[in-house]
């Protein structure tokens, strides 16, 4: 058997035209953010759905979502950060049974999840290889542009988010490089280059539709972005094109693991933190996922989405060698098509592809196989 | 629009990851390496940045091949031993922890040792690798001239079964190979273990949780000394960063130094306020002297590491095509310092116009001039015990005081005011840490004028603002446990009181020849403002923030002089008051049996 991990991409769309009812299972969070129940009550045809609150910081919009996601039926109950993972795989096996002999297709809103949460998410989607195959959206609604707080907020830790996403270095004479994603968190990039030490950094810069936030951006890594000596690479990456952004980090990591240990640091938007966590998974042990975390000192931001919504599609499962890419291109990438394909298991393995799929979105596709 | 971000404060300069051929071509020794040397254990500690690293990779063989300094041959005579350099890092110390928290303790334990068991194996080889290759090389240190393809394979191939490695291994590069392979497999089989509780027996059955660091290095040890004829020949282990082991991997290795296998010695580096637990407490206890040399990479007293300090930017203005010439490059020696041989209170030197200036504008310096029966117009009048006694320790503060007050004692904005530059300065507010002076001196190699190749004294004293200013921003970085702890005792935040403070008893109100510029610490006192106080303290002095002075029994801190430009401070020490002084905290009033009740509280007049 052969663990299989295939990347498409989920192009951006607005949120109500969201298919309601298209998924097995929708996992979302309850969080102080409009945004968290903005994409889940989209979806909220779907039959599993589960969008836990995180223990604390019942603040902002906290309660209306709570109302709100209660009364369209998400299970809301929180969860601790330990037991999220636990979450995550039941909810992929109950998504899974649900489906008896189709294909399972779940929608995972990662907009206001944390990036140990977003890491979990990845772990439970890449680390079941005996599962039979699922197609997953992982889904991110860009936010309004919001001035950041200017709380002075120290750094509690930086270290690997998880064991599945932790890296093994096998060669510790290795350089480290770390491939840093910047967002508005003032300083939070070069604090972690100071304390990794990375022989090499490249950037990552975000940019989005929102007016001010690419300049505010700039702004609280200006210091960082300026010191050319110190930077092998800056990139910009459009936070709407994750598929590309997906492909941008795994390129850069798989050039540089022959010859570096990488440790990849996701600040910024959430969707470069799920890129940057499939990455990590498919790299493993040359790759780790480090989160820098403020804990709760850092000040929260209410946002609100934007109105669209973007991602990655993700088919992934253990399947017969023989049948890994039939299995792959079975798979519609756009969501209308696959509402109508209503691929069987039977049926996909000796399957070709299938003709209602959108040719831009199958011929933009990454797979990724691994030894279980 | 400010720039409030920063870039990385070390950035560029960590020599983990460099090669030791590379490390060696701009190394400048500074004196404790002389100490470094000899063959015995050593314990080296220091702040970020003193340059730990780059000495335990100065005393490998590749490293000691390359260097073409002065007193390179000396150090080359000096070095009898293999050295067997063993990194150890944040990255890999998180990935270990990460990975094996969800393991039972004892469990992880065996893997923590375990794992670098096997990187210090892998060092091992690869020493042994480096000394047979190139054997001819008339510079080559330590070369296994007398070693054959087919002795190399016997000795791979015997140490390769008790090292746990499967398969055919041919030589010590081999061994190397298989090595790295064995951890990847360790990690794979950790990895899962820490997903499955059921996983765990496979994961404790890996040979590298058997292994005995020392009697496995023990055993190819054995074999290369005999060949070489050298059954005495010792091999040191130069782990840095000791502190990133874990408790089960550190043990076996400080108490090797017990002297277990006299073939094998360390030299170990560590972050000086580290608590470090051993089961004996043996290795780190009260035998500094005796089982090891405990070694500090910090100068007392900060013109010791002038020399060293000179020497070194002299390398990196080589490096840049530049004339090693620090004084002239950096605009002399400095505002603070006098030229020599000069008559520092002579009409017009800056001394004596700084003088007679402040008492102009200066209320309590014209009263302290009265005091010590000092007339300003007669200065050169006075016998040099009196100018030792009282000119010469007070004129730093003379000198701030007269470029930082306006008339009336008004504090002035000067922004880049040239009091920071000068040789000795960078020096001192470097605090002869090679790794700031490398990052300051290459920040103001690059403002140098394009066309005349020089560096102005104002673009200096900008340079050395901003960095200064990076130096403190950065201080974000440093790690808490977020145990509550008010904001005000933050590192950030701590640094700023602490430098007000300073800053307040320089530029006060009263002037005074000696400000306090220090505090004092104890025990009862830190747990009484916050039990993790203590915490902040240490990181703060294992970042190089703060700076310990005195004896240790003192418990006394200063700020490092990279704050010196921030708060306006003189570039020395000065005597030290209670840390709760500094910070403003009033003495915790005893409970009084019937507190009385504060205006307007009484239970009737709630609203």
């Amino acid at each position: 058997m052969r663990f299989n991990l295939r990347v498409l991409p989920f192009d951006k769309r607005r949120i109500v035209d969201l298919p309601s009812s298209a998924y097995d299972g929708v996992l979302a969070t309850l969080g102080y953010e409009l945004r968290s129940r903005e994409v889940p009550i989209q979806l909220s045809g779907a039959r599993l759905k589960h969008a836990p609150a995180f223990p604390d910081q019942h603040v902002g919009s906290y309660t209306e979502n709570r109302q709100t996601l209660q009364e369209a039926g998400y299970e809301i109950a929180p969860v601790e950060d330990d037991d999220f993972l636990g979450l995550v795989e039941a909810f992929i096996g109950g998504c899974r049974d649900l489906a008896a002999d189709r294909l399972p297709r779940i929608a995972i809103d990662i907009s206001s999840m944390s990036r140990g949460r977003i890491a979990a998410i990845v772990e439970g989607l890449t680390s079941d290889e005996r599962g039979t195959p699922l197609v997953a959206d992982l889904l991110y609604a860009p936010a309004t542009f919001d001035a950041p707080a200017s709380a002075d907020t120290p750094i509690l830790s930086v270290e690997p988010v998880s064991p599945w996403l932790a890296g093994w270095w096998d060669d510790l004479d290795q350089p480290l490089a770390a491939v840093i994603g910047v967002g508005y968190e003032l300083e939070h990039a070069s604090s972690a280059i100071d304390r990794l030490e990375p022989e090499d950094t490249y950037v990552f810069v975000p940019h989005g539709d929102e007016a001010g936030y690419a300049a505010e951006v700039q702004r609280a890594n200006q210091g960082l972005l300026a010191a050319s000596r110190d930077i092998q690479q800056v990139a910009d990456y459009d936070v709407t094109e994750a598929y590309q952004t997906f492909q941008s980090i795994d390129t850069l990591v798989r050039r540089l693991r022959s010859e570096h240990r990488v440790a990849v640091v996701p600040l910024g938007p959430k969707i470069f933190a799920a890129c940057a966590a499939l990455v990590c998974s498919l790299h493993y042990p040359g790759a780790q996922f480090i989160r820098v975390s403020a804990g709760e000192r850092r000040e929260p931001i209410i946002r609100r989405a934007n109105g669209t919504v973007c991602g990655l599609r993700l088919i992934t499962g253990a399947v017969d060698d023989s049948a890994v890419y039939h299995a792959d291109l079975a798979i519609p990438g756009r969501l209308d098509a696959a509402d109508d394909a209503s691929v069987a298991l039977g049926a996909k393995f000796g399957g070709r592809q299938d003709s209602n799929s959108a040719p831009d979105s199958s011929s933009r596709s990454t797979s990724h196989g691994s030894r279980s | 629009m400010t720039d409030k971000s920063t870039a990385a404060v070390y950035g560029s300069y960590n020599a983990r990851s460099v090669l030791p051929q590379k490390v060696a071509q701009t190394f400048v020794p500074p004196e404790q390496f002389w100490r470094i040397v000899p063959q015995s254990n050593a314990i080296i500690t220091g702040p970020r940045g003193s340059g730990k690293t780059t000495l335990l990779k100065m005393l490998t063989t590749a490293a000691l091949e390359h260097w073409e300094h002065g007193r390179a041959e000396e150090a080359r005579q000096a070095v009898g031993y293999t050295g067997v350099f063993v990194p150890a890092d944040r990255s890999w110390a998180g990935q270990l922890e990460r990975t094996s928290r969800p393991l039972d303790e004892d469990l992880r334990a065996e893997l923590g040792r375990g794992a670098f068991a096997l990187h210090v194996l892998r060092a091992l080889a690869g020493a042994a690798l480096y000394r047979s290759v190139d054997a001819e090389n008339p510079r080559g240190h330590q070369k296994l001239r007398s070693l054959t393809r087919e002795a190399q394979e016997a000795m791979a191939r015997d140490v390769s079964r008790p090292w746990g490695l499967p398969g055919a291994v041919g030589s010590f590069e081999s061994l190397r190979w298989a090595l790295s392979e064995e951890l990847a497999h360790l990690g794979r089989l950790a990895r899962r273990a820490s997903r499955r509780a059921n996983a765990a027996d496979e994961l404790l059955a890996h040979p590298a949780l058997d292994i005995d660091v020392i009697d496995a290095a023990g055993l190819l040890i054995d074999r290369i000394n005999d060949m070489d004829d050298d059954e005495g020949h010792v091999w040191m282990l130069l782990i840095d960063e000791i502190e990133f082991l874990p408790r089960s991997a550190r043990e076996p290795l400080l108490e090797g130094m017990r002297g277990r296998d006299p073939r094998i010695m360390q030299k170990v580096s560590l972050a000086p306020y580290t608590e470090i637990e051993t089961a004996s407490d043996y290795a780190l206890g009260g035998w500094s002297g005796h089982d090891f040399e405990y070694i500090e990479l910090t100068f007392s007293d900060k013109e010791d590491g002038y020399d060293f300090s000179r020497e070194l930017l002299e390398q990196e203005l080589v490096d840049r095509n530049l004339t090693p010439d620090v004084d002239d490059f950096l605009a002399g020696p400095g505002y603070f310092e006098q030229p020599p041989g000069s008559d520092a209170y002579v009409e017009g030197s800056r001394n004596r116009t700084a003088i007679a200036e402040l008492a102009k504008k200066d209320v309590s310096f014209r009263a302290w001039l009265d005091k010590h029966g000092i007339a300003v117009d007669r200065i050169d009048q006075l016998g040099p015990t009196e100018r030792a006694a009282t000119l010469r320790k007070a004129m730093p503060i003379i000198l701030l005081r007269d470029e930082f007050l306006a008339a009336g004692g008004r504090r002035r904005s000067r922004k880049h005011p040239p009091v920071y530059t000068g040789s000795a300065s960078v020096f001192a507010i470097c605090e002869n840490n090679p790794r700031l002076l490398k990052a300051l001196m290459q920040r103001l190699v690059d403002r140098r004028d394009d066309e005349t190749g020089k560096l102005g004294v104002g673009a200096q004293a900008e340079t050395v603002a901003d960095a200064c200013n990076t130096y403190y921003r950065h201080l974000r970085a440093i790690e808490i446990a977020d145990s509550g702890l008010p904001d005000e005792f933050l590192p950030r935040a701590l640094v700023h009181t602490l430098g007000q403070f300073f800053e307040g008893n320089v530029l006060g109100e009263s002037f005074t020849s000696e400000p306090a510029l220090s505090v004092t610490v104890s025990a009862e006192e830190l747990e009484r403002l916050h039990p993790a106080l203590d915490h902040i303290l240490n990181a703060l002095l294992n970042y190089g923030a703060l700076v310990p002075l005195g004896t240790p029994e003192e418990q006394r801190f200063g700020l490092s002089h990279m704050f010196a430009p921030k708060y306006r401070l003189p570039l020395r020490r000065g005597r030290g008051v209670s840390l709760r002084t500094a910070l403003g905290i009033r003495p915790t009033p005893r409970r009084m049996e019937h507190q009385p009740s504060l205006p307007g509280t009484e239970e009737g007049e709630r609203t």
